[in-house]
């Protein structure tokens, strides 16, 4: 048969996806608990990292182990200054590089979409720039229960990989640490 | 063959399920009822899919490294239902799981759902996924779900995570900054080890063999067929030559007030960053269109999985 193109000339109405877009809910994990990612691409070192509700101070009003999403909007500032200060990636001389764009997401179970979550998702983006010779990753977020004390995390670029686990004792990890004898990073991340 | 029947704007109450005061066929007839958000729902038409795709089973050893199990899906027609007996695993080779960016296992799933044989268009969307219920599920037995969790940003605003829905979506699929693990077959793996489809199939369409054939690959929650990139070029002449079907939505030209800055996140990133514009494509909201295809001569409503946003559809246009 024929492969053709239809092509349409003119553009009607830009409809807004309104409902669409506003009744988003629930979906697919995006990542699984006490784990991570940090993919170095597009300039920058963009992380995904769940990690537990008991890791933060003063918080869970309730104490019930988990954060309802009334206990997050009353708390937001205390997370995020929490998180800035607990996930850090370091420059060479130790100084943790801007992380932009934080985002936050519960991650209640997929049966229970309403009820408070054991695990908060943060997105953001680290500023990757200038002639960094080194990278450490620091996190320091371990939560109070055994099985929260332990996050992995998979650093990302190009087609190479290198996992962590950070506990309370190795919270911070050199990232890439081989490859970057030989090239700065900022030159390594640009040319993805 | 299946039959088609139409009914022409027959309005009716927002569930469906309530009588409506009908006239004669192809007529239309007064609104009695009216949806959530004030309008009246309105069935458009009616089909039959009674004879199609009735008996797919299939049961086969997956000797793909990350499976290794057998996959099982059996879909049945009884009654006024098509009903799905699976265990979720593909029938087709995957990637690598757990890999560097989804450490999950896949595993065997425990998979039913039962659509209507006799699904009715209508002027509602419908939007599934998630808690919300399955959109679809491709005859393997393999979930449909392309949508992802919500987000709030840190620059206020009224973003609530009320039931986790939150402002901004994190697409799985056209952006490389966030990596999530998706193998060849734009699929990855939930925590509960349940394999699932972002986006086109492609392992599953590449063992259906059918070239650029507009090929049926899924039934999604209300019913109607969902079709693999491939389509007529006019949607109602099988005989108008084949085209690569295109959704209608594209990145907006400007981002949405309190989007996280675009120096940081590309556009595309998030769901929100996508407008539907109508007739910029072949499709509708829903990715779907009115038409004639191999298995609906006479014409059936149906959607597709398309190369681009929205990928898989989020939203249906069958009365559930």
């Amino acid at each position: 048969m024929i492969l053709q193109r239809y092509q349409f000339s003119r553009i009607r109405l830009v409809v807004s996806l309104g409902l669409l877009m506003a009744i988003t809910s629930v979906r697919a994990h995006l990542m699984v608990e006490q784990h991570g990612t940090i993919n170095f691409a597009n300039g920058g070192a963009f992380l995904v990292l769940s990690v537990p509700v008991s890791a933060f101070d003063g918080v869970d009003d309730d104490g019930d182990g988990a954060l309802s999403v009334r206990e997050l909007g009353r708390h937001i500032t205390e997370v995020e200054q929490q998180f800035y200060n607990s996930v850090q990636l370091l420059g060479g001389r130790g100084e943790p590089l801007p992380l932009q764009g934080l985002l936050m997401s519960l991650a209640p179970s997929d049966h229970a979409a309403a009820s408070p979550a054991k695990q908060l998702i943060a997105f953001g983006r680290f500023a990757v720039t200038g002639a960094m010779t080194s990278l450490d990753l620091r996190i320091a977020l371990q939560g109070k229960n055994s099985e929260e004390k332990s996050i992995s995390v998979t650093a990302t670029r190009d087609r190479r990989s290198q996992e962590m686990v950070f506990t309370p004792d190795r919270q911070y990890h050199s990232i890439f640490p081989a490859t970057i004898l030989n090239k700065s990073f900022a030159e390594q991340v640009t040319t993805f | 063959m299946p039959h088609l029947q139409l009914i022409s704007a027959i309005v009716i109450l927002t569930s469906l399920s309530a009588c409506a005061s009908s006239k004669d066929d192809n007529t239309s007839t007064t609104a009695t009822g009216s949806a959530s958000g004030g309008l009246p729902v309105v069935a458009l038409a009616a089909y039959s899919t009674s004879d199609v795709e009735c008996m797919y089973s299939y049961s086969a050893f997956n000797s793909s490294a990350s499976v290794n199990t057998t996959s099982t899906a059996n879909w049945f027609c009884g009654g006024t239902n098509r009903t799905l007996s699976a265990n979720g695993i593909p029938d087709h080779a995957v990637g690598t799981f757990p890999n560097a960016n989804n450490p999950n296992t896949i595993s065997v799933q425990s998979v039913s759902a039962s659509y209507s044989l006799d699904p009715v268009l209508t002027s509602a969307m419908t939007i599934l996924g998630g808690p919300r219920g399955a959109i679809a599920y491709v005859l393997n037995g393999v979930k449909m779900d392309p949508g992802t969790a919500g987000t709030c940003n840190d620059s206020g605003g009224s973003c609530s995570l009320a039931g986790n829905v939150g402002g901004w979506n994190i697409e799985a699929l056209g952006q490389d900054s966030f990596n999530f693990g998706d193998d060849a077959n734009h699929a990855h793996v939930q925590p509960t080890g349940e394999y699932h489809y972002h986006g086109i199939p492609e392992g599953f369409v590449d063992k259906l063999n059918n070239g650029t054939e507009p090929t049926l690959i899924a039934w999604a929650a209300d019913g109607f067929p969902i079709y693999a990139r491939y389509g007529y070029l006019d949607a109602m002449n099988a005989n108008s030559g084949i085209v690569v079907i295109e959704s209608s939505y594209q990145i907006k030209a400007a981002p949405d007030a309190n989007r996280p800055d675009i120096s940081l996140y590309a556009m595309g990133t998030f769901t929100q960053d996508y407008a539907y514009v109508d007739g910029l494509g072949d499709l509708d909201e829903c990715n779907g269109r009115t038409g004639v295809t191999p298995d609906f001569p006479d014409g059936i409503y149906h959607y597709y999985a398309t190369d681009g946003f929205p990928f898989l559809q989020r939203c249906v246009k069958g009365s559930l």
